[in-house]
């Protein structure tokens, strides 16, 4: 299934207009950032209301790197290490005095808003309000052959195959036994004990995880938008990335994503015609999803199946 | 010292003001659990009640007061078409769903107003002589009336065998069933007051801050770092967290830039949540 | 597994929906990115305008939109552009620099506009910049603030496409701080939300004010969330300035003004600012901010037979309840007027060949005269000292044309 909707992508990279591509490379991005979301939460039951700290990290550390010429085979790697010990001193910190899940969130959030403030006043660093501005694509070297993705085309494979394969991944680790101690890991710490693994290192390991793809997710969105601000820090992103989790379906990973797709496309393409009531309906929409399909779009699509496979079986 | 009578005065009323904007937070937290991300919206509301009650001819005060009563009835019908729902099913749900609540109140307040700000006055212009200096009267009446709120408050919960139920339901709920509380209406009680305080807030800060469609999220985020770092297990918690947040940075900014101060109690809160996670003015 | 499969049938094929909605809605033919748009779209001359209707800047987005409404209306009943009707496409970039670009691009690659107007914040302007030199598209964005009109990869020239309709800080201070200080006297202090602009505006205030004989006995800077500013109004009280001036725009102004108020700080000392006191913000403090002085390009109240038009079709068609600013006017309406005046010069709608026409081009626009420097890309205007009274921005004293040194402090490819 995964396949398919690879192959679905790289249909649409050859088909649709060029000026769309960035769009759509871009509700693959929030995809992506969204599954890692929901891997930290429907999994393993971690909520972060800062989860837009790793993301703005990315984007600043490869915008500011790509302007100041710097090889992004080096630029990826650093940026990413940045937020894995970042994600491992809070995760260290917040796990071990054994906060609950409300208050580890809350940190986070708290620790978002620091960085925001940071940005905005690190002027010299980090261009202050104004942020990055002006960021080039990335040209990757190797042997002598330069890979220069200014094509819109070019840059939409690129998050494509890049998108998929941390897909695939997260993927491929809720399917082994890892992905089943993570589950433990939510409903009964102590479960998990029993199970041979050591909580404490499972959390770390799962919001190192986390934080390493929604920095990722902040690096491919900054070439796109050639900008890195500080509300990428802010409360607004990090709210957006547990709503597409809520309603596309904790724990079931494509859910998250595709609904991240969907909500990032329909507000661009809608909005300008319904403007002003927009916004209005999309709280209104997403307040009725959440009481009516606790278990996202994800589960209505399973209850559609059922539903299909019983009238199925009846009519067998 | 040279710190000042007007530094002083400037420090408790920031925390008053503060600790009021919360308190509603608090009781919601408190009590049910919920994180009610709607609850700088419904300050907000609070805000352009008290606009249209005195445009209307009302007096202020009656105005605010009008303003908590129909802010009480929003969160009532919040309560009873959305959250009721949610209890259950976990904290991400109803913060999500609340946060919808927030969205919608704030567009459609765009719609009817538009973006641009609104004003009030203050019913009190005027200003006291304390201790030899200046001060605006209104600022002090605002920190006396969050004082008598806030001591209402205190004696409601502690005092009143309503305050007894909500304190018994806030403590565990299934033992309050198991006595025969009801506890639905408990909550629905709750979420009720904490609306209506919330708006009562919008009131009275209505004078001095800025009226706008979507000023609730500054409120909202100070007021989740105050029960974030004093706690929920009481109202002092609610206080003491207020005195870290407002308190230290009017405190800092007494002596040092604005943003540094607002920094040095950030980097104070992610300390004080290390050292004591369930916040500083727990009881663990 | 077979769950998670049908479940995803049903995701996959509301996904193939929403691509294929956003493939017809384009159209399939691929279009090249950097294609000029120099074929006019059936007999239209297309703008595009970017405006924040959603988001912080938003009282700024409504303006810009109805000043492009109007002047649609307008210039279309006076014949269009060289014959050509002009046509408005209006999309809204939520104050977020992302959406700027995003929306910048689709004007341009799908809607095929031929001119770029409009934009709230710095950070959307500096978004949408490599956007339109890259395209090769003119923008010329509405809202002053520092110079942004250097090239991308060169600060002392000039870019070719982007030009800036509003006043730098420069421009606006250079005459107004000493006029101010003649009149209250030679005290000053600066009080601005902490982000860039506010620090570009003090920074040069504070020299004009040393350059003038002047002394500034206080400068700081407070984040835009800040909801008490009671520490701060009490140092300006102790320190008794003549002057205080303000960069605190939009919230942070009014909450500011709104306590300073109550200190009364009014009492004590010429307050006065330019973006704290603009008309976006006038619903909030206008009424009490009686008497205060600002700076501006524009006030509603000027006598010149283009603003007279344009202020009686304004009220005609939007009713206003507060007076008009320059968003609307300058930045929208006589943005468009001059583009209109630049391809009628040109004779053409090409861009390399407007873009020429504009440099040095004089024009007579409802702010007064102006003209386009050839030299930095800004439009060289008049600044005004105005005071607020009788609900309205009352002109004191016309300052002079002011021009902007060079490519000073520009933010571009920072």
């Amino acid at each position: 299934m995964l396949i398919g909707l690879l192959i679905l992508f790289l249909i649409v990279g050859f088909v649709a207009p060029e000026y769309l591509l960035d769009l759509l490379a871009t509700a693959v991005i929030f995809g992506v950032f969204a599954a890692s979301a929901d891997f930290s939460y429907g999994y393993a039951g971690i909520m972060n209301l800062g989860s837009a700290l790793y993301f703005g990290l990315g984007a600043y550390i490869m915008g500011y790197g790509l302007k100041a010429s710097a090889n992004p085979f080096l630029l990826i790697p650093s940026a990413l290490i940045v937020s894995i010990i970042l994600s491992l001193v809070i995760g260290y910190v917040g796990f071990r005095v054994k906060a609950s899940q409300t208050h580890f969130g809350l940190i986070g959030l708290a620790i978002t808003l620091g960085f925001e403030q940071l940005a905005i006043s690190l002027y010299g660093l980090t261009g202050g309000s104004n942020g990055i501005t002006n960021v080039p694509r990335p040209v990757f070297s190797f042997f002598g052959l330069d890979l220069d993705l200014s094509s819109p085309t070019l840059y939409y494979f690129y998050v494509i195959v890049v998108s998929m394969g941390i897909f695939f991944i997260l993927w491929r680790l809720v399917n082994t036994d890892f992905g089943r101690a993570l589950q433990a890991l939510r409903h009964d710490e102590t479960k998990l004990e029993t199970m041979g693994y050591h909580p404490l290192k499972v959390k770390m390991t799962v919001n190192a995880i986390t934080a390493a793809i929604a920095s990722l997710a902040g690096m491919l969105l900054v070439c796109i938008s050639g900008i890195a601000y500080p509300s990428l820090f802010g409360v607004g992103l990090s709210m957006s990335v547990l709503i597409w989790v809520a309603l596309g379906g904790t724990g079931s990973l494509i859910g998250p994503f595709i609904i991240a797709m969907i909500l990032k496309l329909s507000e661009s393409m809608l909005s300008s015609t319904f403007e002003n009531s927009y916004t209005l309906i999309i709280g209104l929409v997403f307040v009725i999803m959440v009481i009516v399909a606790p278990t996202g779009v994800f589960g209505i699509g399973k209850k559609i199946f059922q539903y299909i496979k019983r009238t199925e079986v009846e009519q067998s | 010292m040279g710190f000042g009578i007007e530094n002083v005065l400037n420090i408790i009323t920031a925390i008053g003001v503060l600790a009021v904007v919360t308190v509603g937070l608090y009781i919601i937290l408190g009590l049910m659990q919920v994180i009610n991300m709607a609850h700088g919206d419904m300050v907000m509301l609070g805000a352009y009640s008290v606009v249209t009650f005195t445009k209307m001819g009302i007096n202020y005060w009656l105005a605010a007061l009008f303003s908590a009563f129909f802010v009480a009835l929003v969160g009532a019908i919040v309560e009873l078409c959305v959250v009721q729902f949610l209890y259950k099913t976990g904290n991400l749900s109803t913060m999500l769903a609340t946060w919808g609540i927030g969205i919608v109140l704030q567009q459609t307040i765009k719609l009817i107003f538009g973006p641009q700000g609104e004003f009030v006055d203050v019913p009190v212009t005027s200003m006291i002589n304390i201790m030899g200096i200046e001060y605006p009267a209104y600022r002090l009446i605002l920190f006396l009336l969050c004082v008598v709120i806030l001591v209402g408050i205190f004696f409601i919960l502690k005092k009143t065998k309503a305050g007894l139920l909500v304190r018994t339901t806030m403590d565990n709920r299934i033992m309050a069933q198991a006595m025969g509380i009801n506890t639905k209406n408990v909550y629905l009680f709750g979420f009720i007051s904490g609306s209506a305080l919330a708006g009562l807030a919008g009131a009275l800060i209505a004078p001095i801050t800025n009226i706008s469609p979507l000023m609730g999220l500054d409120y909202v985020t100070k007021s989740f770092l105050v029960v974030i770092s004093g706690g929920v297990d009481s109202m002092l918690s609610t206080i003491g967290g207020s005195f870290i947040i407002a308190g230290f940075q009017t405190f800092f900014n007494g002596f040092m830039g604005a943003t540094n101060s607002w920094m040095t109690v950030l980097v104070i809160v992610i300390i004080a949540l290390w050292v004591r996670p369930r916040g500083v003015f727990s009881k663990k | 597994m077979k769950k998670y499969r049908a479940a995803l049938k049903v995701l996959s094929l509301s996904l193939v929906l929403s691509m294929f909605l956003a493939g017809c809605g384009a159209g399939k033919t691929p279009a090249l990115s950097s294609q000029v748009n120099s074929s006019i779209s059936g007999e239209t001359v297309k703008i595009g305008v970017l405006a924040p209707t959603t988001g912080f800047m938003s009282t700024h987005g409504e303006a810009i939109k109805l000043g492009a409404q109007l002047a649609e209306e307008l210039i279309n009943k006076d014949g269009g552009i060289g014959g050509k009707k002009v046509q408005v496409v209006i999309e809204d970039d939520k104050s977020d620099p992302a959406v700027a670009t995003e929306k910048a691009k689709q004007l341009i690659n799908k809607d095929k506009v031929n001119f770029l107007i409009g934009t709230g914040s710095s950070a959307e302007t500096l978004a949408v910049v490599p956007v339109a030199e890259q395209s090769k598209i003119p923008f010329i964005y509405s809202l002053d603030g520092e110079c942004k009109t250097c090239a991308l990869d060169d600060k002392s020239k000039k870019s070719k496409y982007i030009f800036a309709s509003g006043p730098t800080p420069q421009m606006l201070l250079n005459n107004f701080l000493p006029s101010m200080m003649e009149k209250f006297g030679k005290k000053v202090y600066f009080v601005g939300s902490d982000y860039v602009f506010p620090h570009f505006m003090n920074d040069i205030a504070a020299k004009i004010v040393k350059n003038n004989g002047g002394q500034v006995v206080g400068s700081e800077f407070a984040p835009s969330e800040t909801t008490d500013y009671s520490a701060i109004i009490n140092r300006i009280n102790k320190e008794k300035p003549d002057v205080l001036f303000l960069t605190l725009p939009g919230t942070a102004g009014t909450t500011f003004v709104k306590q300073a108020r109550q200190f009364g700080i009014f009492d004590k000392m010429a307050v006065t600012g330019s973006a704290t006191f603009d008309t976006e913000a006038y619903s909030a403090i206008g009424k009490i901010s009686d008497g205060v002085y600002v700076v501006n390009r524009y006030t509603d109240l000027l006598d010149n037979p283009v603003n007279k038009t344009f202020v009686d079709a304004y009220k005609a068609k939007f009713k206003p309840e507060n007076p008009i600013g320059p968003t609307a006017s300058s930045g929208t309406y006589g943005v468009m007027l001059a583009i209109k005046a630049a391809v009628e010069k040109s004779g053409s709608i090409e861009a390399d060949k407007v873009v020429i026409a504009m440099e040095g081009l004089k024009l007579n626009l409802p702010q007064g005269e102006v003209e386009i420097d050839a030299g930095n890309h800004i439009f060289n205007q008049h600044i005004y000292l105005m005071q607020i009274k009788n609900n309205d921005y009352q002109m004191v004293k016309d300052l002079g044309i002011a021009k902007h040194p060079d490519f000073e402090d520009c933010s571009v490819g920072k």
